[in-house]
């Protein structure tokens, strides 16, 4: 169950780390959490590792140790200075700091391309374990004021999964005692050209998973409101998140039943859309 | 006639650059296609990021140009007899390698961008290179890419004897039917092309289960029909339906013997011209090479 008391976030001074910041500032405090601030000296193994690197590495400290500081004054965070490949250092720093949450945005310096994840969150996205947060256009985010936690939706996909996924949201909606919401979209069926979807068959689909989600929540114990539709998941979870208000969303990121891949693409697909932060665990 | 007059290679000097060299060789030859070898070092490292410190290392130039030096080297020796006889450019470039591979294909007017296999970073399995990705996203040229998965089926371009043409009967469809049957005739390879539905969910009432089948196979094989002969070309026609739609068209592939999948790079996507999620995941899952238009 989550008990957010560390949090990583790793930085490369750019606009969107400066808003990210924002919403780690939020947890921290929500949470009570520690934060650790990782920046990391991207350097190629072959050419620069021992040289040129080296050399960045005292004002890039330098740089580290004064980004955010008023920001993050009241939380003492520690600050680590890397050189290597950012996701294999953010991995070990995972592996040994053994954070309850990392906390990244989309893309970092990089030119922002739609139907991308920036590469480096892409790939700690596939790498790691631990529940992670991410936001596109973290440049936008709002001051630290307007920041809010108070709508958790929390996607199912009626997997092996799907409990631990909703029993996360839960504790952490509890902890901050806000409300709970769920999201699952059934299965539509192509339809051919000059041909309408089968009514029957949709609504006969939803009320199965209707059925399924209030098995789902008794067992857990929740009471989220409840939104099913028809569609590809990341229109419908979209739909939700409008529609309850959502300013949080928590879906599962690793497949557990056997499908090949992680970061199945329904995931990629949502984090990558996603108006509000997605934390996926 | 299929043409394919200019084709980018963006190598790093690895051992899979030197197989796409001698791929890229075999098809220049047949086609008499320039090739433009294009290396880009990544000096990201030496530059200033966004900050207040900012300072330039005057030993560290020095340094670069010896380094540029010993690249444009080996670049000229790289791939002389995987690319005998053919009309070879050589270019060196310093900057964002995905920037610059595809501001290089856009100028020279590319047929074809050919990713070699790897590139520097570690192997993930459910994952292209980021480099691979961004030139998917950015290209406007058909870009060949062979992931770690499809290494075991690396066949030299002109011996392909089964492409496999995956449609979305989006409104690229006809176009890319189109190059996947003009490649598949110049080598007289054989062509399929195939669509993906979705599985029949697994909670779905007994009593829909034909239904679905029914309507999303035989609508599906209907439709794919009418677009073969659209397009006027000769083509085996399957639907298949395994999972989602880039799993089942990775076992689509390995079961029919596909040697070559050629799909459309805005598969399922809203915006056009655009790498579609499907696309990504296909490109990342396929047991063979796979040319996306």
């Amino acid at each position: 169950m989550p008990s957010i008391k560390k949090i990583l976030f790793p930085v490369d001074f750019s606009q969107r780390s400066i808003g990210a910041a924002r919403y780690v500032e939020s947890f921290a405090a929500w949470f009570d959490s520690e934060i650790m601030l990782l920046y990391v000296i991207d350097a190629d193994e072959t050419a620069t590792r021992d040289s040129i690197a080296q050399r960045w590495l005292a004002s890039r400290e330098e740089q580290l140790e004064t980004f955010l500081a008023d920001e993050f004054k009241s939380f003492s965070p520690r600050r680590v200075c890397r050189i290597g490949d950012p996701t294999e250092e953010i991995v070990k720093i995972v592996r040994s700091w053994a954070p309850d949450l990392l906390m990244m945005p989309t893309h970092g310096l990089g030119s922002f391309r739609p139907s991308l994840l920036g590469s480096v969150t892409a790939k700690v996205l596939h790498d790691i374990d631990c529940p992670v947060w991410t936001a596109v256009h973290a440049e936008q985010t709002p001051p630290l004021q307007k920041i809010t936690l108070s709508k958790v939706l929390c996607a199912v996909d009626l997997g092996t999964r799907s409990a631990h996924v909703l029993e996360w949201a839960a504790s952490l909606a509890n902890q901050r005692e806000v409300d709970l919401g769920m999201v699952h979209a059934t299965p539509i069926l192509e339809p051919s050209p000059g041909r309408t979807p089968d009514r029957d068959l949709t609504d006969s689909l939803v009320a199965d998973a209707k059925a399924r989600l209030a098995r789902l929540q008794a067992a857990a114990g929740t009471r989220a409101t409840v939104f099913v539709n028809a569609g590809q998941p990341h229109k419908v979870v979209e739909c939700a998140a409008r529609e309850f208000g959502a300013d949080l969303l928590v879906i599962g990121r690793h497949s557990g039943d056997g499908h090949d891949g992680y970061l199945r693409h329904n995931a990629y697909r949502i984090i990558r859309e996603s108006r509000c932060p997605v934390i996926s665990i | 006639m299929f043409h394919l007059g200019r084709i980018l290679v963006p190598i790093d000097f690895s051992a899979s650059g030197l197989i796409a060299a001698n791929h890229v060789g075999a098809l220049a030859r047949h086609f008499h296609s320039e090739v433009t070898l294009l290396h880009v070092n990544d000096f990201s490292v030496l530059h200033p990021l966004n900050g207040p410190l900012g300072f330039g290392i005057t030993s560290a130039e020095a340094e670069r140009a010896e380094h540029l030096s010993r690249r444009q080297q080996q670049l000229d020796e790289f791939g002389v007899a995987e690319l005998r006889c053919v009309s070879v450019k050589r270019l060196l470039r310093c900057g964002d390698p995905a920037k610059l591979i595809v501001e290089c294909a856009r100028e020279d007017k590319s047929e074809l961008i050919f990713m070699p296999t790897h590139g520097h970073g570690s192997f993930r399995r459910y994952l292209l290179g980021s480099v691979t990705a961004k030139v998917l996203h950015d290209a406007e040229s058909p870009v060949w890419t062979s992931t770690h998965l499809a290494e075991p089926l690396m066949l030299n371009p002109t011996e392909v004897r089964h492409v496999m043409c995956a449609v979305d009967f989006g409104p690229q469809s006809c176009k890319v039917l189109s190059w996947a049957a003009s490649f598949a005739s110049e080598f007289g390879a054989k062509l399929t092309a195939v669509h993906a539905v979705l599985q029949t969910p697994p909670t779905l009432p007994d009593r829909y289960t034909f239904f679905w089948h029914d309507q999303a196979h035989l609508g599906a094989e209907e439709r794919l029909r009418g677009l073969v002969l659209d397009s006027r070309v000769q083509a085996d026609v399957i639907v298949v339906s395994n999972g989602d739609v880039p799993k089942a068209l990775s076992v689509a592939a390995k079961e029919k013997g596909a040697e070559l999948l050629v799909i459309g790079r805005s598969w399922a996507c809203e915006l056009p011209r655009r790498l579609g999620t499907h696309a990504y995941f296909i490109i990342c899952n396929a047991p063979c090479p796979v040319v996306s238009i």
